[in-house]
């Protein structure tokens, strides 16, 4: 069975691209989010193999999100989304125990192997 | 995998247009806020810069992202309170979001955008690094991360990511379904006549589940086009900015009734007539700071926009506090240039007197602009705002300030009008504007001057006879009693004689071919159910005419 996932960004448009790429890789899209908050919301119904979180969000922001995903499940997968030249934040991410990270602008091959190599094949 | 980026410019389009705008509004916002109000405003700017610039990047609109990019660097010296947000650093952040809106648009349609982003970034540079913090002492931006009410998300909820909530269609498609409407809402009444002919039980239970259904159908076509007069409303808080500064004015600009609904195509038509009302408020109406201190008001003139729903109309209003209109001045100035004689220009009420400003020519003696405080171009607002269907009217108090009403339908695309007799011949008059229809039997005549008059529920109005004033022949009416219509037209009320009223109905008004539509009075034709072609009236222009 295809590996789930929860597609966490303030940006429909960049959730949709995001999507697409995911899809053509083979994972299956359980849900979005367009914050962190709805991320939370949603983690415990959708029991998703892994989330894709943004890092600057309205509401509750990609890391505060992390964090508290960590903490409500240990084994929380979580990729972060990051633009270029956020070095500081990826560090924390790191830090919290983010899975690995995709940089924007999304280059397909680049976020596939990122996937694939946090959380394994779809 | 390779991403095929056209399949993205729509979404992309409406959304980073939403942040632009979102961005304006916040910009504009800030200003009015104390410093230490503004950590929240300016960290979702800084959010709505950073989304942009991810979203133009993955687009590969590397202008755009530059741009967004130098904003993000800007706000984020600004959130962090090591410069201050003065006027001039607003002027270049606005100036760099509209440049972004024409970047991405042009991006969009693939078309060059004459936009020269390093001039901008340079200038908006200039201003961050010109601009001193705030001295010691004075509030400093709070570092803390102030409470937020979320904002309206776009998600439909975590849980069911299927679901599309919305979907964008072409104005045009849009535009086409409502005429259908309304050809089917013709054809119903066709089928209503033969029914009453044919007198049949089955018929008339078809005709009457078809009845409701088009009537349903209809209500929701039109619901369809109904937009809020916030698509219109929201550019102007940064049109009043930029014109106070240009004119050294003060304002407190407030606006009322985004949420009020309006058919987009009466709402189009809507932008440049409140433009022009609100940019002659803050040049001719609104007093200088001085000249308001002066006078014993206060030094910031208020200046509203409101839109508010009252029966079946919507009506618009631009209010300011500033020097109000000299309606003596008006008539004497009428009377100068040969518009009226004095003695018409005395019996004129004081609404009269000010819709003078409104005709074509009157109000471009620059004396009278001086005078009346009330600038060029009013009867291009009065004859917009009567191109959509609507009424204007004019309140002013000198020295207190002035009230402009725009009287506006919700939508033009199908009215009920009331058919009425003159003569043979058969009208239509929109039911929206008839009060209520006294018998000729009941209604007591008088002359006051030249005017015919009658008195109706304890208000005198001046009584038309319909049928001369539109030049219908004389003629045996089929059927019917002669009765007096209580018309009204924003304020103003007149009694109209028919010679008999046949039905209510409703009509899709179609507009006259440009051969007959000079001969003010209509407000275009329409086709009954039987076929015959019928002339609907505009009452007001048959009230203009009098």
């Amino acid at each position: 069975m295809a590996k789930r996932v929860l597609v966490v960004d303030d940006a429909a448009f960049m959730r949709m691209m995001l999507k697409d790429i995911l899809k053509s890789g083979g994972y299956e899209i359980v849900g979005e989010a367009g914050d962190g908050k709805e991320a939370l919301d949603a983690y415990p119904t959708l029991k998703p193999d892994f989330v894709t979180m943004d890092i600057v969000m309205p509401n509750m922001g990609g890391l505060d999100a992390l964090r508290a995903l960590r903490q409500a499940d240990p084994n929380a997968a979580v990729i972060m989304v990051s633009a270029m030249g956020q070095d500081a934040l990826v560090q924390e991410a790191s830090e919290a125990g983010a899975k690995g990270f995709i940089i924007k602008p999304f280059r397909p091959q680049a976020v596939l192997d990122t996937v694939r190599g946090a959380v394994g094949e779809a | 995998m390779e991403l095929d980026l056209s399949k993205y410019v729509e979404a992309f389009s409406a959304e980073s247009m939403e942040h632009l705008q979102h961005m304006e509004q916040l910009l504009l916002e800030l200003e009015r806020l104390p410093t230490d109000e503004r950590a929240g405003p300016l960290n979702e700017l800084f959010r709505s810069a950073h989304t942009l610039k991810g979203m133009a990047a993955a687009m590969e609109f590397t202008e755009a992202a530059t741009l967004a990019h130098r904003l993000e660097n800007a706000l984020d010296t600004f959130r962090s309170g090591n410069a201050a947000l003065t006027a001039e650093a607003t002027d270049q952040m606005l100036a760099a979001v509209d440049a972004l809106g024409r970047l991405t648009s042009a991006a969009v349609t693939g078309s060059a955008a004459e936009v020269d982003t390093e001039a901008l970034c340079a200038r908006l540079e200039a201003v961050v690094s010109g601009a001193q913090p705030p001295a010691p002492g004075e509030p400093t931006e709070p570092t803390r991360e102030p409470e937020r009410p979320a904002p309206a998300s776009a998600t439909g909820g975590a849980a069911q990511p299927e679901r599309i909530e919305s979907i964008r269609v072409k104005v045009d498609d849009l535009d086409a379904l409502v005429d259908q409407v309304g050809e089917l809402v013709t054809a119903r009444s066709h089928l209503t006549d033969i029914g009453e002919r044919i007198a049949s039980e089955e018929m008339d239970e078809a005709l009457d589940q078809l009845t409701q259904i088009t009537s349903e159908l209809q209500s929701q076509a039109l619901r369809l086009r109904m937009v809020s007069v916030a698509r219109v409303f929201d550019r102007f808080p940064r049109t009043v900015r930029d014109l106070t500064r240009e004119l050294g004015k003060e304002v407190e600009f407030e606006v009322l009734g985004r949420e009020i609904e309006l058919d987009r195509v009466i709402l189009d038509q809507l932008h440049e007539p409140l433009l022009h009302l609100l940019r002659n408020a803050l040049d001719h109406g609104l007093e200088s700071p001085a000249e308001r201190t002066r006078l014993g008001k206060p030094p910031v003139g208020k200046l509203t926009l409101s839109a508010r729903r009252e029966r079946e109309h919507v009506v618009v209003e631009v209010v300011d506090d500033g020097k109000g209109m000299d309606a003596e001045a008006l008539r004497a100035k009428a009377v100068e240039r040969g518009m009226l004689t004095s003695e018409e220009a005395a019996l004129l009420t004081e609404a009269q007197v000010f819709l003078l400003v409104c005709a074509p020519g009157f109000s471009t003696v620059a004396q009278v602009t001086q005078l009346s405080g009330r600038g060029v171009g009013m009867d291009v607002v009065k004859t917009a705002v009567e191109a959509a269907g609507g009424t204007m009217e004019i309140v002013s108090e000198l020295g207190k300030g002035t009230r402009f009403a725009l009287h506006l339908p919700v939508t033009l695309a199908i009215i009920r009008v009331l058919l009425i007799r003159l003569g043979a011949e058969v009208y239509g008059m929109p039911l929206s504007n008839v009060q209520e229809a006294v018998s000729m039997e009941d209604v007591t005549l008088r002359t006051i001057g030249n005017r015919e008059v009658t008195t109706i529920r304890d208000l005198v109005l001046p009584v038309l006879r319909t049928k001369k004033l539109l030049e219908v022949p004389e003629a045996p009416t089929n059927g019917g009693t002669p009765r007096v219509l209580v018309v009204e037209v924003g304020r103003q009320r007149v009694g109209m004689v028919v010679d008999g009223l046949l039905r209510q109905q409703e009509v899709v008004i179609k507009p006259l071919s440009s051969l007959v539509r000079q001969i003010r009075g209509f407000a275009g034709a329409t086709i009954l159910g039987d076929g015959r072609v019928v002339l609907v009236l505009d009452p007001a222009t048959v009230l203009a005419h009098v």
